[in-house]
């Protein structure tokens, strides 16, 4: 397993924010890699990303609320209407849609030995909308603490910049500054992604994976997928 | 007013404003709205007047309680309209002095505008809503004076309850165009209440309201206002609907700031939170 780490925003955005889909993957991805580095790329994907999505979640949450409050009348949830709330106020398209349905599976088995009261529910969805406010990697001393900003200056490769598959948006810069860790470090390195879609699967009628042709074309030795559902 | 109170009676503004939307209303009944030509706006406290006062007869002047109004001497040809309106309106000034001459502060004509007039049922739930800053005041200073250590007072119950009401009662195509800041002050709101920061909850609601009164109030509920303002106010919304944001903010960080951290949700976060404090421990 690689030593070094170059992140992607995804991965930073996952740790960061403990709502995210792909928090519990990333934090512990972090927690576990002895150097993760964070390209200059990154960090300016992330300043202006990351108020973005915790807004977006949070919005999300506030409005299930809302929803809650406007549709659903008993003062005590029986396990069915809780049902009824998982399957007409939770859709998937909703980022924040994974962690809303594990709180009312759990909440669902806690409706059979106990009663649950409305009001506590809406309390419930008070402080999850919130905690998406709050700075998970604070609790591990910081992002300071658990990644190095990478400031030394980044040559262009114009060699790989032409062979790499990855086209989408800021992604081929970050291809290339990880590219660049791997080649200046001895140590071997590795990828890690959120978006397995760009940077792992085969798109369309490209010739080979993404993830081949990295490894193909830069001197990266890995790309890992720490998206919630890698592997589906 | 004025002679029927035998002149002791001083009149505040907000109470004038009251006053003439009252005397309006009661026209309208008659059957005299398109005539009486009075540019009203509903704005953060109810109905007002919009204009200078000298258009129609006052003066205002501040004093230690507030902006006195005080009537100028009027020639005859101000109230050149038919006689019927004109008696009509001789009526309704009697009736309303009658009524008020001898009640004063300005509560009382507040809460009757709203029972009576609110434009939407949200707008009278915002001004009950109002209402609990005193409640709240007055339990912080009798609870303080039994409960000696410094922990803050928890008004989410009470809060809670009013804003239940806020957002049951949310018009939302009606006022589509300050919702979502309406529920990002909800959130903010009952995160405070929480924190029991009665000072911070005030304030930010006060800057709500007044947002609010910009981007909705007066711009769906006014009478005879020039075209050229109501475009205007329209054209005003994005600037005042960004500076509401940027004072949410501010008063995210602070709730965050005072957010008791063992408040946190285990029954969400305990499945995962664990193992990854697992890891965390045996990485040191």
């Amino acid at each position: 397993m690689p030593d070094i780490s170059v992140l992607d925003t995804g991965v930073l955005i996952g740790a960061t924010i403990q709502k995210d889909t792909h928090h519990e993957e990333c934090i512990e991805y972090l927690l576990t890699k002895e150097t993760c580095f964070l390209t200059p790329t990154v960090e300016r994907e992330f300043d202006n990303k990351e108020e973005d999505i915790r807004e977006t979640l949070s919005d999300e949450i506030t409005q299930h609320r809302h929803d809650v409050s406007n549709e659903v009348d008993n003062q005590t949830l029986s396990p069915s209407t809780i049902d009824w709330i998982r399957t007409n106020l939770l859709t998937r398209e909703l980022n924040s849609y994974r962690f809303l349905s594990r709180y009312y599976q759990n909440l669902r088995n806690e409706a059979r030995y106990a009663t649950i009261d409305r009001l506590q529910v809406i309390s419930d969805l008070e402080e999850i909308e919130f905690e998406v406010w709050q700075d998970e990697t604070e609790e591990y001393g910081g992002l300071e603490s658990l990644v190095e900003y990478w400031d030394e200056p980044i040559p262009s490769y114009p060699d790989v910049t032409h062979d790499l598959l990855i086209h989408e948006g800021d992604d081929p810069i970050v291809c290339i500054e990880a590219h660049h860790i791997a080649t200046e470090k001895p140590s071997s390195t590795e990828l890690a992604t959120t978006n397995p879609r760009h940077f792992i699967r085969q798109v369309g009628d490209e010739p080979e994976t993404r993830e081949k042709n990295i490894l193909r074309v830069t001197n990266l030795d890995a790309v890992v997928d720490q998206s919630w559902d890698r592997g589906s | 007013m004025d002679r029927a109170s035998g002149g002791k009676k001083i009149i505040y503004e907000t109470e004038f404003n009251k006053l003439c939307y009252l005397a309006y209303k009661e026209l309208e009944e008659e059957g005299y709205a398109n005539e009486v030509e009075l540019p009203m706006r509903w704005y953060q406290f109810g109905m007002e007047l919009w204009g200078q006062p000298e258009a129609y007869g006052v003066i205002y002047q501040g004093d230690d309680r507030g902006t006195q109004v005080t009537r100028q001497t009027l020639s005859e040809r101000v109230f050149d309209v038919g006689d019927e309106l004109q008696s009509a309106i001789y009526k309704v000034a009697r009736q309303l002095a009658g009524e008020y001459k001898n009640i004063y502060g300005t509560d009382k004509i507040v809460d009757d505008s709203y029972e009576d007039y609110a434009p939407t049922e949200f707008v009278r739930e915002y001004h009950e809503f109002r209402s609990v800053f005193d409640t709240l005041e007055e339990d912080q200073s009798s609870l303080t004076s039994f409960v000696n250590d410094e922990s803050p007072v928890d008004h989410i119950s009470t809060v809670r309850r009013h804003m239940e009401r806020l957002v049951e009662s949310y018009p939302r195509s009606k006022y589509d165009e300050a919702y979502t800041l309406f529920r990002r002050w909800d959130s903010v709101t009952r995160q405070l209440a929480k924190n029991g920061d009665l000072a911070a909850m005030e304030t930010l609601a006060n800057d709500f309201w007044e947002m609010f009164s910009r981007v909705e109030l007066r711009i769906h509920h006014q009478i005879d206002i020039p075209s050229d303002d109501q475009a205007d106010w329209i054209i005003e919304r994005p600037r005042h609907k960004d500076a509401f944001e940027e004072t949410l903010k501010e008063y995210r960080q602070i709730a965050l700031k005072g957010r008791d951290d063992t408040g946190h949700l285990y029954r969400v976060s305990a499945s995962y939170s664990e193992a990854v404090r697992n890891i965390a421990n045996e990485s040191d």
